[in-house]
């Protein structure tokens, strides 16, 4: 993974100093919130409902074994215990006291970590693949394209304040895993016909209020030229984007109104001055930052180690089931890569204790090279498991409540912190996660509902990205009480679409049994057993559908 | 009926959920706020209390109802605020002690059932 230069090592220290002096203004009264709050916000610090919160970016999700360590520490000695996995593969720790904030900012530092760009408008943390690298279907490794983005974006000084905050995913693989249709900007490794890896640039995606899938305006855009094409699409977003209005101010916004062809051609016509500029990206610059990327010391490992298939799995009814949700293939024969669902009943989606944490940590090196990424769908993924130790690492996970078998599956339910934490939040996100949970998990062990994906937001801005969920519930406040409304067909794969609103929203209390409703109703009607819950609603539409939830159950 | 208010804020040293008390001085104790019936005195006070920024980050009025229970908010959201830290923990068994239980000593769950 790549490691600090000593510019990185100064940069971020410098900056954990600073913020330290103007913690130390405010609370001596020195500046006002107004004043402070753009200087806090700029080191991922936000007031929350009940305290601060301190969002850590986790770039492209990928960690080391150090670095959970340290998220651990801080968890137990600053916060309640805890910390709180983001659909943005980040990490946020709930309770942090002020005075408290620039020491955890050094502690991150000793660990090649930050908060910076983690909020207010600029370039947020990039996300990518959670299979990166390790991918079977992996064109190249988006990794060294991701840092190259991230070390181009850091401090720069047209990009510090721009319309609004930007999103960037980055994919290197054949299937989607990125969501990159939703996104402010998707990039995409693509190979040319004749063999060369380039990217197809997607622009002007997103959820929130006004959700859109991103349109393609580079079908294959050289390597040489992404740092000079991405500050191309920056400057026509910070030029002719909208600062009137925050509602309209997203870069997709900008890309409806003018339309993606003529945004594409201002974006090209600034390309055309910028392409020959120091941002070139030659040959040697992507070598240097490669070269921290390259595979571990993977062992030799013959066929034998790959039939454990066989007797381990038909003695181990429990095993197996765990082998089939939440491992998959890797492209190191006698590896596989091992999903760690953080979704059990007894914790809010995307919560870890600082227990687990250590435990992972020293997981992670004894079988997987000391590297595990955390997931857009707030999981987190040990990359490099011999296969041979499947059944150990099984044991393990087992014993510190990582091992549900649901990736992928309805009770991975991905959830925003909603009302219980976030200033924003209309309605609660995680106590409906866990009444949905309740009332699908035995129907999921009669049926067989196969892969369908839940989404939770507790309000517009859609941190729980309900618009592509399969399932999507979406918080919102009717009257002071907190209500729900269904969305059903949305997916953030290759054929990305966004969900549609079923009907009238329902209360908290009536939820449960709506989602019930929804998937017995697929019970019934998919045409064959393995046909997906994504796959029957596209073949027959909201219709059925809206009759399950509302047609025995009218609203008053 | 002339409606109840409350001025409420954040802690700056540590986030907390506040509520000014009837001796100008801030409390984390719902139940200890100053309810407010005028108009005038609420703008004056909500007034005061956006002066006192070493203290408070962004303070602002809500909407009460005085019962027979007592003091109760009238939106989902500033319930939860004055339900506080502690409930929020409880809740969502993030509490340190019933955490421990998860992590530490959980029968395995899995294991079981092959």
């Amino acid at each position: 993974m790549y490691r600090y230069d000593e510019l990185d090592r100064t940069l971020v220290r410098e900056r954990a100093a600073q913020f330290g002096a103007q913690v130390e203004r405010r609370l001596e009264g020195d500046i006002t919130e107004n004043e402070f709050k753009p200087l806090r916000l700029q080191n991922g610090l936000y007031m929350q409902l009940h305290a601060y919160m301190l969002r850590v970016a986790v770039p492209y999700g990928l960690l080391s074994s150090v670095q959970l360590r340290k998220l651990a520490h801080i968890a137990r000695e600053y916060d309640e215990g805890y910390g709180h996995f983001t659909t943005r593969q980040n990490i946020q720790f709930n309770w942090p006291k002020l005075r408290d904030v620039p020491k955890i900012l050094e502690e991150l530092a000793s660990v090649e970590m930050h908060a910076i760009q983690t909020s207010g408008n600029c370039i947020r943390n990039i996300t990518a693949d959670p299979f990166a690298g390790v991918a079977r279907d992996e064109i190249e490794d988006p990794r060294p394209y991701c840092e190259l983005l991230r070390q181009w974006s850091t401090f720069h000084p047209e990009l510090a304040f721009l319309p609004r905050k930007l999103k960037i995913a980055v994919t290197g693989a054949r299937a989607d895993r990125a969501a990159i249709a939703v996104h402010d900007i998707g990039l995409r490794l693509v190979e040319s016909p004749g063999g060369d890896v380039g990217f197809a640039v997607l622009v002007g995606g997103g959820q929130g209020r006004t959700p859109a899938l991103a349109a393609r305006i580079r079908e294959h855009l050289p390597k040489r030229d992404l740092l000079s094409f991405m500050e191309s699409i920056l400057r026509v977003y910070n030029r002719f984007g909208r600062r009137d209005n925050k509602f309209k101010a997203r870069i997709k916004i900008l890309v409806q109104d003018l339309g993606p062809e003529r945004f594409a051609e201002m974006v090209e016509e600034e390309h055309a001055r910028t392409r020959d500029s120091a941002l070139a990206l030659e040959d040697e610059d992507i070598a240097r930052v490669a070269a921290h990327f390259t595979p571990p010391p993977y062992e030799r490992l013959g066929s034998s180690d790959t039939g454990f298939q066989g007797a381990m799995l038909r003695s181990d009814r429990a095993f197996a089931r765990w082998v089939a949700a939440d491992v998959l293939d890797h492209r190191q024969p006698g590896y596989a890569i091992v999903q760690l669902s953080l979704k059990s009943a007894d914790l809010p989606p995307g919560d870890v204790t600082a227990e687990q944490m250590d435990a992972v940590a020293a997981l992670a090196d004894r079988y997987s090279f000391g590297r595990l990424v955390v997931t857009h769908r707030q999981n987190l993924v040990l990359t490099d498991v011999p296969v041979r130790q499947l059944r150990e690492l099984w044991r393990e996970l087992d014993e510190i409540g990582l091992a549900t078998p649901n990736v992928g599956q309805l009770t991975d339910v991905v959830a925003c912190p909603g009302l219980d934490y976030c200033n924003l939040a209309n309605a609660r996100s995680i106590d409906v996660a866990a009444s949905i949970r309740e009332r699908v998990d035995a129907l999921e062990r009669e049926a067989s509902l196969g892969p369908v994906t839940l989404n939770i937001s507790g309000c517009v801005n859609a941190c729980g990205h309900h618009h592509v969920g399969n399932i999507g519930v979406l918080g919102i406040d009717k009257q002071g009480v907190e209500h729900y409304q269904l969305m059903l067909g949305g997916c953030s794969a290759d054929d990305a679409t966004l969900g549609n609103v079923l009907g009238a929203a329902v209360t908290g209390r009536e939820i449960g049994g709506a989602v019930e409703r929804v998937l017995r109703r697929y019970v019934e009607l998919r045409a064959f057993p393995t046909e997906t819950f994504l796959d029957t609603y596209r073949r027959l539409g909201p219709g059925p559908f809206k009759e399950a939830v509302y047609a025995d159950h009218p609203k008053p | 009926m002339a409606s109840s208010h409350v001025v409420t804020a954040n802690a700056t040293l540590d986030g907390a959920v506040v509520y000014l008390a009837p001796d100008r001085r801030w409390t984390r104790r719902f139940e200890e706020s100053l309810v407010i019936e005028d108009a005038t005195a609420r703008d004056a006070l909500l007034a005061w209390a956006l002066g006192q920024e070493a203290h408070v980050c962004d303070p602002y009025v809500i909407e009460v109802a005085v019962g027979p229970e007592g003091l109760s908010s009238k939106s989902t959201r500033e319930r939860l605020r004055a339900a506080g830290r502690a409930a929020v923990l409880e809740r969502l068994g993030l509490a340190r002690r019933g955490r421990a239980s998860v992590s530490r000593v959980q029968r395995p769950r899995n294991q079981a059932v092959g």
